[in-house]
């Protein structure tokens, strides 16, 4: 071996892939001429690659042909045989509806309140609780048309029922269904009338009693005030009486007393 | 196939002529594409003239970096099905050939490494042992088979010795005589790295096949 020998056999590797400048070539092809060692260091190189070279094929055990029926068709492989586009669409899509199906479960709500989004889990809370006379009003105008369409519901359906039965009975149960019918819906609006103006009546009479309650009351404490009122003027005289004859007393015994000194002089 | 599939795959194949008008007009090459097209569509047929195109080198490239033909068969058999499946992304910007090895050598690669330590590989299987024996016994005009025989167990048995990612590059550098840019592409890692490991790799196998017997 000669100097530079170590860094001419970088290049030996590199001169058997074709990995060489030009001029690093000619430099190793200069010291190989001049070197046994790097010489022998090349040979042992090129008979790798010789041999590496001369490995030729196996010949095949069999045919590796592919079946459709063969590949398996689970929802993640289609996926994955889908083009990135509908990749993305498919995932989009998915995402939309697990969200969709976690808001129902959830109850969630985007709500408008007073101009302002908000974003809720569970029912709502029924606003204005404060202003109780209106909640309460809501709730009876509500329970009252429930009541109404519930007994709207139930003519209705005798209806249909009269309509799928309208073929099995004769005309003259026809006419005295329908007129049954017919007497029924007008008792019934004039049991909501009667209904309606019992309660006005009751209405009336109970706003006259407790008018005249009222007016009771307050001419007993009237009474009562005028009394009290009499009392006090009372036992104002019978003070002032008293006050007068004291004094009367008074003046009288000074009088005396005035004469007896009168006397004595 | 349909006169609308046949009107598609002449527009595609006009597009990729206009889109490289450099690419040679080689008929293997044009013929090649127009199976990857239709096997694109579902076609198993044409996805089959591709796996009868390209079986050999697969199998030999896998028994090359598995060392047993058992399982070469095996893993050969589960890349062309893996190819199948994943055809569709192929975007035919490269050739058919790299986008296979790529497969190929990412699942010989996972293979190897899933294989416990010191697993056995064959460097002297049924087959070629008893081809051997009778070899033995033949005329002199077998003599070159029965050393060619010999020289495909002694380079497997070398390359056996080196880590799978240095027997990819070998592989794909020696016995499919690709470029360093192409190695690097179908490996997916950087030009450095590559030659790092052939360089490696070509130091052990000169010391188990370097020396004349």
């Amino acid at each position: 071996m000669i100097a530079g020998c170590s860094q001419h056999q970088q290049y030996i590797q590199r001169s058997l892939v074709d990995d060489l400048s030009p001029e690093e070539q000619l430099a190793l092809n200069e010291h190989m001429a001049g070197c046994a060692s790097c010489r022998a260091e090349h040979d042992r190189y090129a008979h790798t690659l010789h041999q590496l070279q001369s490995y030729g094929e196996e010949p095949l055990p069999r045919h590796f042909f592919v079946y459709p029926e063969e590949v398996e068709t689970k929802p993640w492989q289609l996926f994955r045989r889908l083009t990135p586009s509908w990749q993305m669409a498919t995932a989009s899509l998915a995402a939309i509806l697990l969200m969709a199906g976690v808001a129902a479960a959830f109850h969630v709500q985007f709500r408008s309140d007073h101009g302002a989004w908000t974003l809720s889990f569970g029912r709502p809370v029924v606003q204005g609780v404060s202003d109780l006379a209106s909640f309460k009003a809501d709730i009876l105008k509500t329970a009252e048309q429930k009541n109404q369409e519930a007994v709207l519901i139930w003519i209705q359906n005798l209806r249909d029922d009269l309509a799928r039965t309208h073929a099995d009975v004769t005309q003259e149960q026809k006419t005295q269904l329908v007129a049954a019918l017919s007497s029924l819906e007008t008792r019934l609006d004039n049991r909501i009338a009667l209904t309606a103006d019992d309660t006005r009546t009751a209405t009336q009479k109970s706003l006259v009693e407790l008018y005249q309650m009222i007016s009771q009351q307050h001419e007993q404490d009237l009474n009562v005030i005028d009394s009290r009122l009499r009392l006090d003027a009372d036992s104002r005289e019978v003070k002032t009486k008293q006050t007068d004859a004291i004094l009367d007393t008074l003046i009288q015994v000074a009088n005396l007393n005035l004469k007896q000194a009168g006397e004595q002089k | 196939m349909t006169r609308e599939q046949t009107g598609r795959m002449k527009d595609d194949l006009t597009a990729m002529w206009n889109r490289d008008a450099s690419l040679p007009a080689a008929p293997e090459f044009v013929q090649e594409n127009a199976w990857v097209i239709s096997s694109q569509r579902g076609d198993a047929l044409a996805f089959n003239r591709l796996v009868l195109k390209w079986e050999s080198r697969v199998y030999n490239l896998a028994l090359r970096m598995l060392q047993h033909p058992d399982e070469a068969a095996e893993a050969t058999q589960e890349v062309f099905l893996s190819a199948y499946k994943s055809i569709r992304r192929f975007r035919r910007d490269a050739k058919f050939s790299t986008w296979l090895y790529r497969i190929a050598l990412n699942h010989c690669i996972s293979r190897a490494r899933r294989r416990p330590q010191g697993a056995h590989f064959s460097l002297d299987d049924g087959r070629e042992g008893a081809t051997q024996a009778d070899q033995l016994r033949a005329s002199d005009s077998q003599e070159g088979e029965l050393l060619r025989a010999e020289n495909r167990q002694r380079v497997r048995g070398a390359l056996a010795f080196l880590p799978p990612e240095q027997r990819a590059v070998v592989e794909l550098k020696f016995f499919q005589e690709m470029t360093f840019d192409d190695i690097a592409a179908v490996l997916g890692v950087p030009l450095s790295t590559i030659k790092s490991r052939l360089y490696a790799a070509l130091d052990s196998l000169k010391v188990r096949l370097g020396a004349r017997t």
